[in-house]
């Protein structure tokens, strides 16, 4: 899929999103873009939530995984035996050493049209990621179709040209069935919180079996407790 | 034309050699089954009563101090295969023949050298100022000539008109047999070629009817000795690798000039690969300066390409470092490792605008930057131990084995490349720890699920490594995490089991 305008202003933004709601769903489609995921280093919820929305991308094409030195070191190397099915073939490993060779390899990544998505890794805010290759970046994803989702570890929300910047953090599971003492399936406290495709808002998403869905609260009689006098939907 | 040269091993060692050690009785040995056995002997050994096929340890009790050196077949392959080559001064096309012969065709070429005789001695004394001793032959057929080279007379000449004449009186050991051929037609009483001719074919024929194969057969090598039934050869053929070059008539100092050379090289060798439908996979350029250095630089594709353009791009981040000096007055461009590339139409027009780039060169353009195993590819690997359960290999080389993978309960999505230690707070050292303490953090468990046992691959590794006991861990503020205890009490491996934290779950 190939956009026909190569840059955007951004009042032709909005065209980016494929359908009328304003407000994000797990099912929502939009043109691919760069997506940035704050998160901390010392668990992996980022690159599981990069995972589950890089998988509606999937279909067994190749996909590149670029990690700094840093995060490699800290946040361990990706492990194919925790991939979801469809993502453990084509995957494309590379960790350059120095920073700017990252975002080479990032944006070699995002020109070439046989990848169905591109990964990033960035621990903290190194000054090469300011905001002219955060516009590159952006740029030569929606020029060439092919996603980029972000991981900024450890980072501050400065100023980037990313369209969609999630903050992820971690929630205490879904219950499995089959052993209540055992952790169930993820669940984040998924923060969308600067959008110019969406209305920035707040959800808990869970993503259970390959699906990313918004997780139902725990305990319906817990919800109807504190719920008190405000309408159900404002809880949670 | 067939020319043998009996003593191409000791001849070539002795080239090599220095002088004093070729003096001395020296023989060369390869390692057998039963000790080392001589491949070849120089003239004093030989005197000393070393012979080819002897074991060393015989050779030695007639004569305790004779040299030894190693034998190198593949060395002895390679220079034969270049004499080869270079024989083809003397006629259009040759070809290595066994161990030591080459065979050449100097059909309607011996009258340029002023005749066969002296095309003949020609060829000896050439070979020998080379220092190989050679015995060359002449005869219509390939077999013959063989025959002739081998147990005829020095420079001899067989005769066309009846090839027999020459060659009745030789041993039926010149008809290139097996050696239980050859013992059993001497049982028979066939000793010379001559005696085969004189039996009554047909009761040949019937003797060996079972053999088919040329080396078994008698029949068969008499009638292509005399030309009855073709044979079939494979010459050598010389394969230059693509090169394209440009001679510069002033000697260039500025990488511009440069640049455009390699594009206008790059689009010359082009159309040389797309003339024998190649693509290259490795590139040399070599830049030769005015003071006699040559600047080297290589290139290595991961698919068989001939675009110019993509050629010129991988090419730019290899030329910063050029020292021109006083200045490049030729520049080359080899593909050394070509591969088959059909042709392809190319856009007429520019109604199709390609964007983007393919996946061979982005890996292109990533390797040459970043060093050529800087992608990698991850593959299951056959391992239970989790860090050993999957590995990086090259993009070319990612092609996945049929066989089933090794199929695993959840994994986590990222492992620490080394496990950490924790500290941890437990009330029973079997079993999960309540509590435990990572990068600073002390943190509370509050789910857990296991524990997974892996045991040690003893095959592999040191007796002393210990099992593991993998636990799934959710603390409370929902972060998944995979310890291990490293052992457990009482196993009889070293002290109280530590833990670790070696992954990381979304």
């Amino acid at each position: 899929m190939v956009m026909e305008n190569l840059t955007f202003r951004a009042s032709q933004l909005v065209k980016l999103r494929w359908s009328d709601e304003n407000i994000w769903t797990p099912k929502a489609k939009h043109a691919p873009t760069k997506t940035e995921i704050f998160c901390s280093a010392d668990c992996a919820s980022g690159s599981g939530f990069a995972m589950a929305m890089a998988q509606q991308h999937g279909d067994r094409k190749p996909w590149l995984w670029v990690q700094d030195e840093q995060s490699r070191k800290r946040s361990g190397i990706p492990c194919i035996h925790g991939f979801p099915e469809s993502l453990r073939s084509g995957c494309h490993y590379i960790s350059p050493a120095n920073i700017e060779d990252v975002l080479f390899a990032l944006e070699e990544g995002l020109r070439c049209t046989a990848l169905s998505f591109v990964i990033g890794e960035i621990a903290g805010d190194p000054i090469a990621l300011g905001f002219t290759q955060s516009r590159r970046l952006a740029v030569a994803s929606e020029a060439h179709g092919v996603p980029l989702y972000l991981l900024r570890t450890n980072a501050s929300r400065t100023l980037s040209a990313a369209r969609m910047r999630w903050e992820i953090e971690p929630a205490a599971s879904e219950p499995l069935l089959a052993n209540p003492k055992a952790p169930g399936a993820p669940v984040w406290q998924a923060e969308l919180f600067r959008s110019r495709l969406f209305q920035p808002s707040h959800w808990p998403l869970s993503y259970d079996r390959g699906e990313l869905s918004i997780a139902a609260p725990r305990d319906r009689v817990d919800l109807a407790s504190v719920s008190g006098d405000r309408p159900l939907a404002m809880s949670g | 034309m067939s020319i043998w040269l009996p003593f191409l091993a000791i001849d070539r060692w002795q080239c090599q050699a220095d002088p004093d050690a070729t003096k001395r009785a020296t023989v060369l040995t390869l390692e057998s089954a039963h000790g080392p056995h001589i491949t070849a002997v120089n003239e004093a050994a030989r005197q000393s009563g070393a012979q080819v096929g002897q074991r060393l340890v015989d050779a030695k009790a007639l004569h305790p101090d004779i040299d030894t050196a190693n034998a190198d077949l593949d060395g002895d392959r390679n220079l034969l295969e270049r004499l080869t080559l270079w024989t083809q001064r003397w006629g259009p096309w040759s070809m290595v023949d066994g161990s030591d012969a080459m065979l050449l065709d100097v059909t309607g070429a011996s009258h340029l050298r002023g005749g066969a005789k002296a095309l003949l001695r020609d060829i000896g004394q050439s070979c020998e100022r080379r220092g190989y001793r050679a015995r060359p032959a002449m005869a219509a057929t390939a077999g013959a000539a063989w025959a002739l080279s081998h147990y005829g007379e020095h420079y001899s000449i067989a005769d066309n008109d009846n090839p027999l004449r020459s060659l009745a009186s030789l041993p039926v050991s010149a008809l290139r047999l097996d050696n239980s051929i050859i013992t059993l037609l001497k049982r028979l009483g066939l000793k010379r070629i001559g005696d085969i001719g004189r039996v009554p074919r047909k009761d040949l024929a019937r003797r060996f009817r079972n053999h088919r194969n040329p080396q078994t057969n008698p029949l068969i090598r008499l009638d292509q000795l005399l030309g009855k039934v073709p044979e079939p050869m494979v010459p050598l053929h010389r394969q230059d690798p693509p090169r394209v070059t440009r001679r510069l008539i002033e000697p260039i100092l500025h990488r511009s000039l440069l640049d455009q050379i390699i594009h206008d090289l790059a689009n010359d060798l082009a159309t040389e690969l797309e003339a024998k439908r190649l693509g290259t996979r490795r590139l040399e350029m070599r830049a030769f300066k005015v003071d006699g250095d040559v600047a080297v630089r290589h290139l290595e594709m991961v698919e068989g390409t001939r675009d110019p353009a993509h050629i010129c791009r991988l090419f730019a981040s290899k030329l910063e470092d050029i020292d021109a000096g006083f200045g490049i007055d030729q520049v080359d461009l080899i593909s050394i490792w070509s591969v088959p590339s059909g042709l392809q139409q190319a856009d007429i027009g520019d109604e199709k605008q390609t964007i983007g780039t393919s996946l061979p060169q982005m890996l292109d353009r990533l390797c040459a930057r970043l060093g050529q195993d800087a992608v990698q590819v991850p593959v299951p690997r056959g391992s239970h131990i989790p860090e050993r359960s999957f590995g990086f290999v090259q993009p070319d080389d990612s092609i996945r084995s049929e066989q089933g993978e090794l199929q695993f309960f959840l994994r986590p999505i990222k492992l620490l490349e080394n496990a950490e230690r924790i500290a941890v707070v437990y009330a029973t050292p079997e079993g999960v720890p309540r509590k435990f303490r990572w990068r600073g953090e002390l943190r509370t468990i509050t789910l857990s699920e296991g524990p997974e046992r892996i045991a040690p691959e003893w095959w592999k590794e040191h007796s002393r490594v210990r099992l593991r006991d993998y636990y799934r861990i959710e603390d409370e503020t929902g972060r998944r995490y995979w310890i291990y205890r490293d052992g457990v009490t009482g196993d009889g491996r070293g002290a109280a089991p530590d833990w670790y934290l070696q992954g990381m779950f979304a």
